[in-house]
């Protein structure tokens, strides 16, 4: 209709997280496998750590398009926040893990959070993948 | 002069935000790191776990060689891990690769305090592998783990990044600068039962 303008883009509805929501972090070292903490520290360049909910493992990675991986974490949302930390989606199956300091800024509780969410995560998958 | 044990505080409570530093007993050495890295003599090998078999002829080879099948957790020293990191700064495909500045450094500081903390004891300790991986931007990373005891080095990649050892048992944590003395009683600490 003349006049009016079409949004191309129209907002995709991102649904709310629960405490018992499953987060998947991909792990993008072989390394990561043997020592989780190191794939729970913010990357220089990073707000917030990238997880991805209602899906599969695989499916999270091919969404992560990411070119290799190593496996994949799962963590529960309920013991993200019990840490104090926040889930924040911002897509329809990506979400960020918001709260935890650079290492840099503050090396005691981001080593600290690093640990604590590698003991709350359990690796579901250890599949080497490259796309 | 070896480093003393670290002892980890007694917090009274868990909150990352604060920390509180465990009075520390071992004075640092004077001087810089880099004295550290010259003049240190290689590390004494224990013999128990000497890989060069006995040059006593009368002692039949099986019998000198023995103890070596009965360590349930091998003794680590520093040629290992200079290994991982030069592997690092070789090239290894999910990483990146170290910076000059955290390689050197790195490198440097493993192979004197290994040397102060795996000197001669009476009670024979144990120092597990490290994890030997990089930052996002070329840092250096090792991270031990013992039990319930986890010792992290980071070598920042530059000269502004930070240089830290991060101290974890239980409940207590705490972080301090990074130089050889504290890296040498970290492992120390670490091994330590």
């Amino acid at each position: 209709m003349a006049g009016e303008e079409v949004d191309l883009n129209p907002p995709v509805a991102v649904r709310q997280l629960v405490p018992d929501d499953l987060l998947l972090r991909v792990l993008v070292k072989q390394k990561w496998l043997s020592n989780l903490h190191e794939a729970f520290l913010l990357r220089s360049n990073e707000t917030g750590l990238s997880v991805f909910f209602d899906c599969s493992p695989a499916e999270s990675v091919a969404i992560s398009t990411l070119s290799r991986s190593y496996g994949v974490a799962r963590l529960v949302v309920g013991n993200v926040t019990a840490l104090q930390l926040t889930v924040v989606p911002d897509e329809p199956r990506h979400a960020t893990i918001e709260g935890l300091p650079h290492k840099e800024d503050d090396a005691d509780r981001a080593e600290w959070f690093a640990s604590r969410l590698a003991e709350a995560a359990l690796i579901v998958d250890r599949t080497k993948r490259d796309q | 002069m070896a480093a003393q044990p670290l002892p980890l505080g007694y917090y009274e409570d868990v909150e990352p935000g604060r920390k509180k530093r465990a009075p520390r007993n071992h004075p640092r050495m004077p001087g810089s790191w880099e004295q550290y890295s010259v003049g240190i003599a290689p590390e004494p090998l224990r013999p128990e776990f000497s890989p060069v078999p006995s040059r006593d002829q009368n002692i039949p080879h099986e019998i000198a060689v023995q103890p070596v099948m009965n360590v349930a957790a091998p003794f680590i020293g520093s040629s290992a891990v200079l290994t991982e990191i030069d592997a690092l700064a070789a090239g290894v495909d999910d990483e990146v690769k170290p910076s000059e500045y955290a390689y050197g450094r790195a490198r440097a500081f493993v192979e004197a305090a290994y040397g102060q903390a795996l000197l001669p004891k009476s009670v024979p300790r144990t120092i597990p592998a490290p994890l030997v991986t990089t930052d996002d931007v070329g840092g250096v990373r090792l991270a031990w783990r013992l039990g319930p005891k986890q010792l992290r080095a980071n070598f920042g990649a530059n000269a502004n990044l930070r240089n830290y050892l991060y101290f974890e048992s239980g409940l207590e944590h705490h972080v301090e600068d990074l130089d050889v003395s504290r890296l040498a009683g970290g492992l120390d600490w670490l091994a330590k039962k």
